[in-house]
């Protein structure tokens, strides 16, 4: 091998923009590794501003074509924070079931039609299709489910037009909910073989020593409320967030990138979420997990597959609970009227923890908003990720080395995942050879 | 004929995209013309995910998509036009988010499952600019007039053993 090796993967534009890697390693040491990731939240801190609170479900929800329900909720629960308003029970729970839709919808995109196919040696989800019908057609199906709840509840599959503060501008019929059980119970059976299968994928044998972070809750997996654990201990409301986590201007990225007290590198998102909460889940999921031959702390990033396939069958486990348990509510939203000043909130969107906050004047207009998306934050994780994975395997071609890379990044399910397909190789070849 | 099969719709129009991206509304902006201006029936918007297009391509003999297109081979405010055999390999053509399936991805699957209707054309133009909470750029905006006119005459030669025309029922925007 030469004595330094440059790798530059290049982005192909595209509609969200970029996703770039740079890598350089010298006599087989990793040197450098930084990653760069577009970052649309930015505009619409931007967009936002002069806006009514009314409108920030409706605008948030467009960052994001697949977790538009994680920026609603974030929004309305900052919002109501603020304006000191609690929702009744009823709403709380189709808020809920929402969420699950979303986990759903999200995460079997990720495990059918981006990640598999690493693991299985295809190139994309259509050449795994062709060889393995029945299983890419059960994650359609998976899918189309989650979807149909968002429909239900949300009012579209796509970008929720049900939302608002207070509730929903409609609430479904029980008609229309128990439609949904019997889709439901499909699901739960579809979700455990989905879970028997990732399982049986082979793993990189590769761990680290990760400050996990994720909200925790009393009773229940967190989704929509809950305080921000740490694994080192720390436990804080949203409102403290700005307090121990920051996010900070690198120079080869235009995306912020956030750390917590000393500057400490962190991660949130599933993996975070079933560290801290593992005992929370249901029976069905632990046993689930522990056939899977997981235990309830998990270091290996690339099982975070298995992990995400344990969350579809909560989410969908949860909302057969939410569904047969559902009772029309008397009135589809409270009102919420303006305040003047700051509310924060945190939910879990399917890649983890997703803050808002918003200042108001007392007309109820947007002065100021700040977004930290999951992926922002897990962009230094991913980076030291990259470094270990491309550490591991210095000694490969660059193809080799770029296709262990690729699936490192997708471990984390970034926005940027699909740009991954994209990215073209260039190497770089400097000094003499070894 | 089976039950399913007769109560398939003779077409439907999916404009594609994402209204707050730029060129990427040009398809609900066809979508709207079609159904407001030219008063088609069987006119849907879809932010093109491969689900929900699944679910579409079962309930018509004939699918007529409308997006905006990514190719820097070609210059913005290029119409493009494919039926479903001419569609290009290239699977990111079509694509109206980094997360969800591509058009072409969404079609190999309906291929795949033997659920693609019998007829799919693909009207679209080659895209200037994404840029989030940017409107239509005025070379990707000139088309939307002209995309409709050729879907409608598409959607009249489909429907009438009698041509005759499918007028818009105002002056064009």
């Amino acid at each position: 091998m030469p004595h330094r090796r440059t790798i530059e993967v290049d982005y192909l534009a595209r509609v969200e923009g970029e996703g770039a890697l740079r890598l350089v390693i010298e006599q087989d040491q990793v040197t450098e590794a930084k990653l760069k990731i577009f970052e649309p939240p930015r505009f619409f801190e931007a967009f936002l501003r002069g806006r009514r609170y009314e409108e920030a479900s409706d605008i948030t929800a467009r960052i994001c074509g697949i977790c538009p329900v994680a920026y609603q909720m974030s929004a309305v629960h900052a919002l109501e924070s603020l304006c000191q308003a609690q929702v009744p029970s009823q709403i709380r729970a189709l808020r809920r079931m929402l969420y699950c839709g979303e986990w759903i919808e999200s995460h079997i995109l990720h495990i059918y039609m981006l990640h598999a196919p690493d693991f299985l040696g295809y190139d994309d989800a259509i050449s795994l299709a062709k060889d393995h019908k029945d299983i890419v057609e059960r994650g359609l199906k998976l899918k189309k489910i989650g979807n149909d709840i968002i429909k239900l509840i949300g009012g579209r599959e796509i970008h929720p037009i049900n939302v608002k503060l207070g509730g929903f501008y409609k609430a479904p019929s029980k008609q229309d909910m128990l439609a949904l059980i019997e889709k439901l119970s499909w699901a739960r059976q579809a979700a455990l073989e989905t879970v028997e299968w990732v399982s049986g994928f082979k793993f990189l044998d590769f761990e680290a020593d990760y400050e996990f972070v994720s909200l925790v809750h009393a009773t229940e997996y967190p989704m929509n409320e809950g305080d921000i654990q740490t694994r080192s201990g720390l436990r804080l409301t949203a409102d403290d967030y700005e307090q121990h986590f920051s996010e900070q201007h690198v120079a080869h990225s235009n995306a912020l990138q956030s750390v917590l007290d000393n500057n400490t590198v962190y991660f949130v998102g599933p993996m975070a979420r079933y560290f801290h909460n593992f005992s929370k889940l249901p029976e069905v999921c632990q046993t689930a997990a522990r056939d899977a031959g997981l235990t309830p702390q998990c270091f290996n990033p690339f099982k975070s597959i298995i992990i995400r396939a344990i969350e579809v069958l909560f989410a969908i486990d949860e909302a057969l609970r939410l569904a047969k348990a559902y009772a029309e509510p008397d009135l589809a939203a409270i009102a919420v009227p303006p305040r003047a000043g700051t509310g924060r909130a945190a939910t879990e969107a399917p890649r983890g923890l997703l803050w808002h906050r918003y200042d108001l004047d007392a007309e109820g207009l947007i002065t100021n908003a700040n977004i930290v998306p999951p992926t922002s934050q897990n962009q230094r994780i991913i980076e030291a990720d990259i470094a270990q994975v491309a550490q591991n395997y210095a000694h490969c071609d660059d193809l080799t080395l770029q296709h262990q890379l690729e699936q490192a990044i997708r471990n984390y399910d970034p926005c940027i995942s699909c740009a991954t397909h994209f990215l073209n190789l260039k190497v770089e070849r400097k000094g003499t050879p070894a | 004929m089976s039950k399913e099969r007769k109560q398939k719709k003779p077409f439907i129009i999916l404009g594609i995209g994402n209204d707050f991206r730029g060129d990427d509304g040009f398809g609900i902006a066809v979508a709207k013309t079609l159904r407001d201006q030219f008063q088609l029936q069987h006119v849907h918007i879809s932010r093109g995910d491969a689900t929900e297009l699944l679910t579409y391509f079962e309930q018509t003999h004939c699918l007529v998509l409308v997006d905006a297109i990514y190719n820097p081979a070609h210059p913005p405010g290029q119409a493009q036009y494919f039926p479903l055999d001419q569609l290009p390999a290239t699977a990111t053509q079509l694509r109206s988010s980094t997360h969800l399936v591509s058009i072409n991805e969404a079609l190999a699957f309906g291929e795949l499952y033997g659920k693609l209707p019998e007829q799919v054309h693909i009207f679209g133009v080659t895209a200037e600019d994404f840029a989030q909470g940017a409107g239509i750029s005025d070379k990707v905006r000139q088309n939307i007039w002209p995309t409709c006119v050729k879907i409608a005459a598409l959607v009249n030669a489909l429907t009438t053993s009698t041509p005759h025309t499918v007028a818009p029922s105002s002056a064009k925007s």
